[in-house]
């Protein structure tokens, strides 16, 4: 369970700065003129929360395989896209404009999702090439016959 | 056939090393007798009962409350049960990467990162297998003794 409690964390603080970065970039392209007060702050700290709880749906008491693992992280994608828009969008008129603003804010999503996914990657590439020297070492050292 | 044993430092690993013009079935007799020496555990195959020397076991898995143990190309099942083997093996170069199974340290070709905090350590003999996130900090420590 500490794991899976350091796992989130480190999910969530990526998230955090890449949804920063999509928030720019989707305000920046689809309501440019917007203004906003100090509670804007709080928003990425929100959606970065609001999608770590999907990633609950991974936790299992057996071992998943690699498709069980990749069918999940497709449905915490979706569920992420569902929360996401659900909360920035609940209330609308379903126009034109507040459509292409919630396919925009969906891409971004998926580019941020995958993004953490990237970064994570190569976090624990780094640690499994440790993992390679520290057990080549181990090996040198306890050669058997 | 001459005999030689040599003395050597403390520093240095002990081996033992044969000269011989071919790998014939004496020189593999005598190579069964090292390794069983090194300790052995018994596994069932085809009604058969095997003494399988512990050096020679990859990995030992435990399948709906079956355990089975691999080698580089066979795999015996045995009575004793996931938690026996670790118990047993505890002292040895064998580690516990995921619920499921213990692996030898020493049939490790190297480790790369998997999907969602794993490992996939590839074996001597091409075969992979996972590492749970669960058990690297174990892993580590182990490579460090």
């Amino acid at each position: 369970m500490k794991e899976r409690i350091i796992e989130m964390a480190r999910s969530y603080f990526i998230s955090v700065t890449l949804i920063n970065v999509a928030i720019f970039v989707t305000g920046t392209l689809f309501r440019p003129e917007q203004t906003m007060g100090y509670e804007a702050f709080l928003s990425p700290l929100l959606f970065g929360f609001l999608t770590v709880i999907p990633t609950m749906i991974l936790y299992s008491k057996k071992e998943l395989t690699v498709r069980q693992l990749l069918c999940r992280k497709a449905i915490q994608l979706l569920l992420d896209i569902v929360i996401v828009i659900a909360v920035i969008f609940a209330g609308n008129d379903m126009n034109r404009e507040t459509i292409i603003a919630a396919v925009g804010v969906a891409v971004s999503i998926v580019v941020v999702f995958v993004a953490v996914h990237v970064i994570e990657w190569m976090l624990e590439r780094r640690t499994a090439r440790e993992l390679t020297e520290q057990l080549a070492a181990f090996q040198k050292r306890n050669g058997e016959f | 056939m001459d005999i030689r044993i040599v003395t050597i430092g403390e520093e240095r690993q002990e081996y033992i090393e044969i000269g011989c013009h071919t790998t014939d079935e004496s020189i593999n007799e005598i190579v069964s007798f090292i390794k069983s020496r090194q300790g052995a555990v018994e596994g069932t195959k085809d009604d058969r009962q095997y003494q399988i020397p512990v050096v020679d076991i990859f990995y030992i898995e435990s399948v709906d409350d079956r355990t089975f143990i691999y080698l580089e190309q066979d795999c015996y099942e045995s009575r004793k049960k996931l938690y026996e083997f670790e118990a047993v093996l505890a002292s040895r170069r064998f580690a516990r990467i995921s619920k499921a199974v213990i692996l030898n340290l020493m049939k490790i070709v190297s480790i790369s990162p998997a999907l969602n905090g794993r490992f996939l350590c590839k074996l001597t003999n091409g075969e992979e297998v996972i590492i749970s996130r669960k058990y690297v900090p174990d892993i580590k420590e182990k490579l460090k003794g």
